[in-house]
């Protein structure tokens, strides 16, 4: 702002434009000063640093290309979709790279097992189900307690490496014979997994456990689907579901992640997070307590109820009320 | 400044698209990385958040903002988690080491100024680096930031004054 605006402003304005205009002025001499960003502006069309040997030069094109490439190969999933004929087919690329398969992409529940001895089982009582998400991600439960974390998938196997188990404080210690002996061993390391029509089997050479399970098609209720706005355990802001995500947008906050619908429950994936800034009259620690009640119903398995346009999504004996938007 | 174009055509499914679709977002993205982690090599911060575009790119979504603008919340997010990272490194290898905030260059004409800014809260550093220094409208800078543009103004305001007390005081270089 220039001096000569000040005539009728208070010394306050005053001093504030004078800052205003200091920070203009550094601002713009650190931009000009910056020779290694002078040079990237002068040469903005091809994203290469003129002034550094070649062996040194960043072309920007190749490096976003290359980063989105690496990070699709580094996935190891492909996120493009899933296939509804449950086939295990390598996607192809525009540029021909190799990806994994999309079939494993959906919710999967447990039909039948063969235990540590061979011995086939079949499953009944509460669902047990394998989902694999977009990214890689995986939730799976083993009867008790959730198991979330990522998987990095070929085209014949699964890589739990980075698979992290959710805690199993509830669990009671798993006969020799439980599904959790075998869920456990075999998500663990690399397993062999194929899928033959709607049926995905996950094994192992040398184990002779193995897991079968039959795809859950999606099947939203549509009248979860859209916005809701929270009502409890504080007003904090907004829910909404989509086919295959939740986004919730707090005052101060926005989780956005993958969401799973069961017959009677939902499976929310792990929220990213996003922080923005609280509006003044927001306290952040109780915002941020009351946040934390709600994120914690809304993670993992989850069951809901719909009466009239009230929704409540249950976890245990905590529960968010909402209402429709 | 006038930021980039934003829709994604093709970028869904071709990196190729990806590269192109971010491409002017890159030197503002380099501005902010130099702004926001001055002790890490931008351009390998620009990388970083790029990988982390591609991972998330279907989150992107164009009624909130630009592409350029949903680029720099990356970066915004990348820098502070590689600000924590050598934070966390420095106090095991030393525990009586500082963390700079921002490049210490005594050469520099307005060293006052910068050390200022890096006294200033998170939220108040990243809405100046944004506007001031990386260039961003308010409006632009809002849309990096995920409020409303009253908010930037109003952070804005308060990094203003918080600048001045700790310039009017020489506090700047406690």
């Amino acid at each position: 702002m220039p001096d000569d605006d000040f005539d009728g402003l208070d010394a306050l304005d005053a001093l504030d434009a004078l800052m205003d205009a200091r920070l203009r002025d550094a601002g713009a001499r650190w931009r000009t000063a910056n020779t290694a960003l002078a040079e990237r502006e002068g040469s903005r069309a091809g994203f290469t640093t003129p002034t550094r040997p070649p062996h040194q030069r960043r072309n920007w094109w190749a490096i976003a290309a290359a980063a989105a490439t690496v990070a699709a190969v580094g996935v190891g999933i492909a996120v493009f979709g899933s296939n509804d004929g449950h086939q295990p087919v390598a996607e192809k690329r525009p540029n021909g790279m190799a990806s994994a398969p999309t079939a494993l992409s959906g919710t999967w529940d447990l039909a039948t097992y063969n235990d540590a001895s061979g011995q086939p089982h079949t499953v009944s009582g509460n669902r047990i189900i394998f989902i694999v998400g977009r990214g890689g991600r995986l939730t799976a439960t083993g009867g008790c307690g959730d198991l979330t974390g990522h998987v990095t998938v070929t085209d014949r196997t699964i890589d739990f490496a980075g698979f992290a188990y959710g805690p199993a404080q509830d669990c009671a210690r798993p006969s020799p014979g439980s599904v959790r002996v075998v869920l456990y061993a075999l998500l663990s390391g690399t397993a062999q997994y194929a899928i033959h029509g709607d049926t995905l089997t996950i094994s192992r050479h040398g184990y002779a456990g193995r897991l079968v399970y039959k795809f859950a098609p999606a099947s939203p209720d549509g009248a979860l689907l859209g916005a809701w706005k929270l009502q409890s355990p504080a007003p904090n802001g907004w829910l909404t579901l989509t086919k295959h995500g939740y986004r919730v947008d707090f005052r101060c906050q926005r989780l956005t992640g993958s969401l799973h619908y069961r017959a009677h429950g939902l499976v929310f994936g792990t929220a990213d997070v996003w922080d923005h800034s609280c509006p003044h009259s927001l306290h952040p620690g109780r915002e941020a307590r009351q946040n934390a009640r709600i994120r914690s119903v809304l993670h993992g398995a989850a069951t809901w109820s719909l009466k009239g346009n009230t929704l409540t999504i249950a976890k245990g004996n905590r529960r968010v009320v909402l209402t429709r938007h | 400044m006038k930021l980039g174009a934003d829709e994604p055509p093709a970028m869904a499914v071709d990196p190729g698209a990806f590269a192109a679709w971010a491409g002017p977002a890159i030197l503002p993205m380099t501005r902010l990385a130099r702004r926001l982690a001055p002790h890490a090599d931008p351009d390998d911060l620009v990388q970083d958040a790029l990988v982390r575009a591609w991972q998330k790119r279907h989150h992107f979504d164009p009624d909130r903002g630009t592409a350029t603008t949903w680029l720099l919340a990356i970066v915004a997010d990348r820098a502070r988690s590689s600000r924590r990272t050598r934070a966390r490194w420095l106090r095991v290898v030393d525990e009586s080491a500082t963390v700079p905030e921002t490049p210490v260059d005594d050469r520099g004409p307005d060293v006052d100024l910068e050390r200022a800014i890096a006294r200033l809260p998170e939220r108040q550093q990243l809405a100046v680096h944004l506007h001031y220094f990386v260039g961003l409208s308010v409006d632009e800078t809002s849309a990096v930031m995920t409020c409303t543009p009253g908010t930037v103004k109003s952070t804005l305001f308060d990094a203003r004054t918080r600048l001045r007390a700790l310039l009017d005081t020489g506090d700047s270089h406690a």
